[in-house]
C-alpha cells in the first residue's frame, strides 16, 4: 500500500472519530486537558508510525491501542499523585460503593480500577469485540474476560453467560 | 443490554467535547506529517540557506539592538570565543486563551559570515514559519468558537567554547517538543554533521550498542522511571505496556540529532516517541569518548 494512502486513511479516520477517540482518552485521565494531550501525541505518534499498522482494516485497533497506550504513559508519569488521590477516595469511599441510585452510576465506572474501566468501555460503549479489546489492551483474551467478569461483578450487574462469547 | 449499562453508555456518550479538540486534532495531523518527514530526510537546510547567503545584507537592517547583543560587547576577551548567540527577533501573542512566545536566535561573531548568515536566516525563517502556523491555528479555534492554545520556541546554548559552538533550537506546542541542533567549529568556520565526525559509518553500531546499555542500565537502577522502547526492557514491562518488537530501537540515523558538550563529549538526542514513551522526553545520551575513539576522525572536538 502506498504510504500517503495509509496516510490519508489515518487522517480520515481520525477526523471523523475524534469524538469517539477524545472519550475514549478522557475516561483514562478524567480531566479534559489530559485527554486533549492524549489526542495530540496519540495522533502525532499514528501518523509518524504508520507503516507499523499491518492492515488498514483494522485500523481501529491499532488506533485505539496508541491511545490507551499514550493514556497509560501518561497515568504513569502521573503515577505518584494519582496514588494520593487513590488513597483519599479510598478514605471517603467505605461502603457507599453499595448503593447506587441512577446519577451516581457513571461516578462508579469512573471510579473502577483502570484495568476493568476500560474493558467495560471498550466491549459495551465501543462495541469492540473481545479479541479486539485483547489486541487493544495487548492482554490475552481470558484475561480480558477475566476483567470483564470482574468490572460487572464490581458494578453490580448481572448479565446472561452470552456476553462473554465475543 | 442492561439496564444500569445503557445508563452508563448514554451518561458516557454524553462526555463534554471541548471546542478546541477539532483545533487540535488538525493541528496534531499536520505536526505529525512533520515529524515524519523529519525522521525521514537527510539536513539539506543549511545547502539552501547558503545559496541565498546574498539577500543576507538586507536582513541585517533589522537588527534590533537588545542588551543581551549590548552586553556580549563588552566582554570579548579572546578572539576565538568572540561568537554570541543572542536573540535576534521574538513573536509574540498574549491574546485572551492564545499565547505565543517564539523567540528566533541569532549567532552573532563568526569570522565565516556566510555561515553566520545562513544560520541566522535558517533560524529566522523557521521561527517565522512557527509564528505563520500559530497564527493559523489561532484563527481556526476562533473560527470554532475559541479554545486554549500555545506555542512556545526558544534557544539554548549547549556549548560555547574556542573551538565549539552548540545550539539547541526548541519549538513546543501542547505537549509536543520539537528539537533542531546546530554544532559549529569557530576554528575552522565549519558546521560539523556527526557523519564528519568520523572516519566511516562504524559509529553506528558503536554509538548505537552504547546507547542501548544506557537505556537498560537506566531501567535497572529505576524500573518505575524510565522505560524505553528496548530490547532488554520491553519483555519485562507489564503486557499492557509492551510495544511490538519491530518497533523497538535498533540504531540511531546516520544523521542522527548531536550536540558536542561543555567536556567535549558527543551527546546523542531523540525526538519525542522515538525511542521510548513520551514521558521520557526526548532523551539525551553522553557517549562514553571510550566507546568511538577508534572512529573518530580526531580529537579536536571530542575528547
Amino acid at each position: 500500500m502506498v504510504k500517503n494512502d495509509l496516510q490519508a486513511i489515518i487522517a480520515d479516520y481520525v477526523t471523523e472519530n475524534q469524538e469517539k477517540i477524545y472519550r475514549l482518552a478522557y475516561h483514562y485521565v478524567q480531566n479534559q486537558a489530559d485527554a486533549l494531550d492524549i489526542m495530540q501525541d496519540a495522533i502525532m505518534k499514528a501518523i509518524s508510525k504508520q507503516e507499523t499498522i499491518e492492515n488498514p482494516a483494522y485500523i481501529k485497533t491499532w488506533f485505539y491501542r496508541i491511545v490507551v497506550n499514550t493514556a497509560l504513559d501518561l497515568l504513569r508519569k502521573q503515577k505518584k499523585e494519582v496514588v494520593v488521590a487513590e488513597d483519599i477516595l479510598a478514605g471517603l469511599d467505605r461502603g457507599e460503593v453499595d448503593r447506587y441510585k441512577d446519577e451516581d452510576l457513571f461516578n462508579s465506572l469512573d471510579k473502577l480500577p483502570q484495568k476493568y474501566r476500560s474493558v467495560v468501555i471498550l466491549k459495551y460503549f465501543e462495541n469492540l469485540k473481545l479479541d479486539e479489546i485483547a489486541q487493544v489492551l495487548n492482554e490475552n483474551i481470558s484475561t480480558v474476560k477475566t476483567r470483564l467478569y470482574k468490572a460487572l461483578q464490581l458494578l453490580r450487574i448481572e448479565l446472561s453467560e452470552e456476553v462473554f462469547q465475543s | 443490554m442492561n439496564e444500569k449499562l445503557e445508563e452508563m453508555k448514554n451518561q458516557y456518550e454524553n462526555t463534554p467535547i471541548p471546542k478546541e479538540l477539532d483545533a487540535i486534532v488538525k493541528n496534531a495531523l499536520r505536526k505529525g506529517e512533520t515529524l515524519k518527514m523529519k525522521n525521514k530526510k537527510q539536513p539539506k537546510k543549511l545547502v539552501a540557506g547558503l545559496a541565498v547567503a546574498g539577500v543576507a545584507a538586507a536582513f541585517i537592517l533589522g537588527v534590533n539592538t537588545n542588551q543581551s547583543f549590548a552586553a556580549s560587547m563588552k566582554d570579548v576577551p579572546v578572539i576565538g570565543s568572540i561568537a554570541k548567540v543572542v536573540t535576534f527577533r521574538e513573536f509574540k501573542v498574549d491574546e485572551k486563551t492564545y499565547t505565543a512566545d517564539i523567540k528566533a536566535p541569532a549567532v552573532k561573531g563568526l569570522q565565516n559570515k556566510s555561515l553566520e548568515d545562513s544560520l541566522n536566516q535558517k533560524y529566522l525563517a523557521d521561527a517565522k514559519a512557527q509564528y505563520e502556523s500559530f497564527k493559523e491555528d489561532m484563527k481556526y479555534v476562533e473560527s470554532v468558537g475559541g479554545g486554549h492554545i500555545n506555542a512556545k520556541s526558544g534557544y539554548d546554548v549547549k556549548t560555547n567554547n574556542d573551538q565549539i559552538l552548540s545550539i539547541e533550537r526548541y519549538h513546543t506546542e501542547y505537549s509536543m517538543v520539537e528539537l533542531q541542533f546546530d554544532t559549529i567549529d569557530k576554528k575552522n568556520n565549519i558546521l560539523i554533521t556527526l557523519p564528519s565526525l568520523f572516519k566511516d559509518d562504524n559509529y553506528i553500531n558503536a554509538i548505537s550498542e552504547n546507547i542501548k546499555e544506557q537505556m537498560n542500565a537506566q531501567f535497572a537502577a529505576d524500573p518505575n522511571d524510565i522505560s524505553y522502547n528496548v530490547e532488554g526492557v520491553n519483555e519485562k514491562l507489564p503486557a499492557d505496556m509492551q510495544i511490538p518488537s519491530d518497533m523497538l530501537f535498533e540504531k540511531i540515523k546516520k544523521d542522527q540529532m548531536f550536540y558536542i558538550n561543555k567536556d567535549g563529549n558527543l551527546v546523542i538526542v531523540f525526538d519525542k516517541y522515538e525511542v521510548g514513551p513520551g514521558s521520557t522526553g526526548t532523551p539525551e545520551f553522553v557517549i562514553p569518548t571510550s566507546v568511538i575513539n577508534n572512529d573518530l576522525v580526531s580529537s579536536a572536538y571530542i575528547k
